[in-house]
């Protein structure tokens, strides 16, 4: 029996010893394989998480690993939070899930989206505003950095730059890393398991750099989503064909002009300048005859202005840089009265008022309502309520009636006339295109005449409504 | 041999037969198939949701009957004075724990099985009509979690009440999840009695982390068979040594 006992007890050192070392190996063998997220909170440190937000049962869930569960229960509590619009109680949480569980990629983008969409429009300062959107964009790039092989979380930041923001070029940068991370995904064999990979990916940087514009850029990423996704991709051979008919000729020209002036040949590069519009113009009215608000048409011009006026600067003719920036302001700020969504243009026009050292001329034209961030903007010192900015100088009305309705492409009068066919501006002999306008255009009253809703005599006809939007291109 | 397998063979009937093992069973099985419900009520990923609750259940009420089949399950024939009975045969007590053993693994292998069909099943229907291999080498990994736990419940209520057992086995579950933590301890602690003792500790107790795959089936990771070999070779070597253990002690116990 003693003999047994100790038999059986050296036996069980034995398995001890064994059980020790194959505990060992199984130990790095998960963590060289990744059994378990190496990133995720140890146990030890498990007092630092905000426990208000949970109950003694999910702590003892998370103490008697059951992590992943607990994650899912306070996960749902968030989606709770979210439901009811309580946006601010549901961000102690998710903080708490990322810590739990980093490699619940989830929680990362939507509650980085949560921050930069919900929650800074309720922000009560621009400030505050942007710095929640900001917030959200870093809390997104804590999760890419942990989640290196998940394509998701840095299209979610590209989106952001790009939908939010406008920041194309940043926008961009994001995307190539999550066109990197599919692919290699892909590459690898393991499609991922969602129902709705975005194919448009590629697309986007594209539809970004024309608004810059950038056709080249933007040609190249359309390419690029041609030929891998052909079949899907209904989109890109339109566009292509789009940005080669109408901007291309132009761009071209820009282009030239654009090296002129990096080597310092101021006239060449204005006289190019000058040839690109013109080109820009004849396309445009001869593909847009009826559509005088191209989006991407008037910020190219716009482009065009401003490196006028940064070639006349170069050239020393300060006189014509201020013609140029004025016209180059009235572009954006057409674009940005025209289409509310248009955060470029409202950022350009900031940027130049701010750039140019806050002309008095423009700032009543500042904008006004909801800022890129979303808030709305601070009033400008000196404006009064109710007064409607002037309009920018090109766009008088010449003509009080006429039974169509023309604007002119390249100082952007708008007028009507009894002729179906007009070609040419009378003011500045440039070309015109016809407005589909679906309401009777709106007088014009004679000087010294006030109408309702407007600051007084002289200021001209309040805005119209927008003309159609585009349609058969890409956005 | 065919003693053991006797003692199980009746041992697997009557713990079958229990109301208790029963209700947990079908809470089980209910719990693992609501999964998918409640996987609808979570954004994003339902996948994970029906993962993590489905085995989180399975490993929930499966620990609850390892527990408490382990706890009850001598102390109940010591007390009913059914244990004179068969030691009055020619039936080592070592035969008797082993054989008692191997049937209330029968039953908590049933237990797994079902709950484990109605689990995949789930995961096949939510994974779009898809089932990884790695689920249900998850499954199998639970009962081997599950065959741990009982083991230690078994010996355990060689010697103690079962209340205490149930403590005990609870108890040792919950280190057994934390052993990262006694592992860090063990390696950083200025003392060295403190170090020392949490080695032991991190030893004596198993690492039940060893059975999770869940991180693999998110990812749709192959378990690499050798990691599969090394997880059941080291729960087979924890079993024998708790069995160890219960000879060493109900061999001196009197009745």
């Amino acid at each position: 029996m003693k003999k047994d006992r100790i038999a059986v007890l050296a036996g069980v050192v034995v398995l001890l010893l064994f059980i020790s070392a194959l505990q060992n190996n199984i130990a790095d063998q998960r963590r060289e394989e990744k059994f378990r997220d190496p990133n995720a909170m140890p146990l030890d440190m498990i007092a630092q998480l905000p426990v208000q937000d949970m109950s003694l049962v999910t702590i003892g869930a998370i103490l008697g690993g059951f992590r992943s569960l607990a994650v899912d229960l306070l996960w749902m509590k968030c989606d709770n939070y979210w439901e009811s619009g309580r946006w601010f109680r549901m961000l102690p949480l998710a903080r708490t899930i990322t810590r739990l569980e980093p490699s619940f990629v989830e929680v990362w983008y939507l509650t980085g989206w949560q921050l930069a969409y919900n929650m800074s429009v309720e922000a009560q300062s621009i400030d505050e505003c942007r710095r929640l959107i900001y917030d959200g964009i870093e809390f997104m790039e804590t999760g890419s950095k942990l989640n290196p092989e998940h394509y998701r979380i840095p299209f979610e930041i590209g989106w952001t730059y790009y939908d939010k923001l406008n920041l194309y070029d940043e926008a961009t940068t994001w995307f190539v890393e999550s066109i990197k991370r599919l692919d290699a995904t892909l590459i690898a064999g393991k499609y991922p398991k969602e129902d709705n990979i975005p194919r448009y990916i590629e697309r986007l940087p594209a539809h970004g750099y024309e608004r810059f514009p950038d056709f080249d850029k933007a040609l190249k990423w359309y390419h690029v989503s041609l030929m891998k996704h052909r079949q899907y991709d209904n989109i890109s051979p339109g566009a292509i064909e789009t940005i080669l008919e109408r901007y291309w000729p132009a761009w071209k020209i820009f282009k030239q002009a654009r090296n002129a002036y990096h080597q310092r040949r101021y006239d060449e590069s204005i006289a190019r300048l000058q040839e690109a519009e013109a080109q820009l113009l004849r396309d445009w009215v001869k593909w847009q005859p009826n559509d005088p608000i191209d989006p991407f048409a008037l910020h190219f011009q716009a482009r065009i202005y401003e490196l006028m006026a940064a070639a006349a600067e170069g050239k020393g003719d300060a006189q014509a840089a201020a013609r140029y920036y004025d016209r180059a302001f009235d572009l954006w700020w057409e674009c940005m009265n025209e289409r509310a969504m248009d955060k470029l243009a409202r950022r350009r026009l900031l940027d130049l008022y701010y750039s140019r050292g806050k002309p008095e001329k423009w700032k009543q034209r500042i904008p006004r309502g909801m800022n890129p961030y979303g808030l709305p903007e601070d009033r400008v010192v000196g404006e009064t309520e109710g007064t409607a900015p002037p309009r920018p100088q090109g766009d008088v009305s010449l003509a009080p009636t006429g039974k169509y309705r023309y604007r002119c492409l390249k100082c952007r009068a708008r007028y009507g006339a009894n002729e179906p066919d007009l070609t040419r501006c009378d003011r500045c002999g440039g070309p015109v295109v016809r407005e589909e306008a679906e309401t009777p255009p709106v007088p014009v009253p004679k000087p010294g005449i006030k109408m309702p809703g407007m600051g007084g005599p002289g200021m001209g006809a309040p805005p119209s409504a927008p003309a159609p939007g585009h349609e058969g291109h890409a956005h | 041999m065919s003693t053991i397998f006797a003692i199980a063979k009746s041992t697997f009937k009557e713990t079958m037969r229990q109301r208790v093992l029963l209700v947990l069973l079908l809470f089980g099985v209910v719990t693992v198939a609501s999964s998918v419900l409640f996987s609808y009520l979570s954004t994003g990923e339902e996948i994970k949701f029906v993962v993590d609750m489905g085995l989180g259940a399975m490993l929930i009420f499966g620990l609850l009957m390892a527990t408490v089949l382990g706890a009850f399950m001598i102390p109940t024939d010591v007390e009913r004075r059914i244990i004179f009975t068969i030691l009055s045969k020619p039936v080592r007590r070592m035969e008797f724990i082993f054989g008692k053993f191997l049937g209330a693994l029968g039953t908590i292998a049933m237990n797994v099985v079902l709950m484990g069909i109605v689990f995949l099943v789930v995961y096949f229907l939510k994974n779009k009509f898809h089932l990884e291999l790695t689920a249900v080498e998850a499954v199998g990994l639970v009962f081997f979690q599950l065959a741990v736990i009982l083991s230690i419940a078994v010996t355990v209520s060689t010697i103690a009440t079962p209340w205490f057992t149930v403590i005990f086995t609870m108890f040792t579950y919950f280190v057994g999840c934390m052993n990262e933590t006694l592992h860090h301890i063990a390696t950083h602690a200025q003392s060295t009695f403190t170090r020392l003792s949490m080695w032991v500790l991190t030893v004596l107790v198993p690492h039940f982390e060893n059975f999770d795959l869940r991180e693999k089936i998110l990812l749709e990771d192959p378990v690499p068979g050798m990691y599969l070999v090394k997880a059941i070779a080291y729960a087979l070597a924890y079993i024998a040594v708790m069995m160890a253990f219960a000879y060493l002690l109900f061999n001196e116990r009197e009745f």
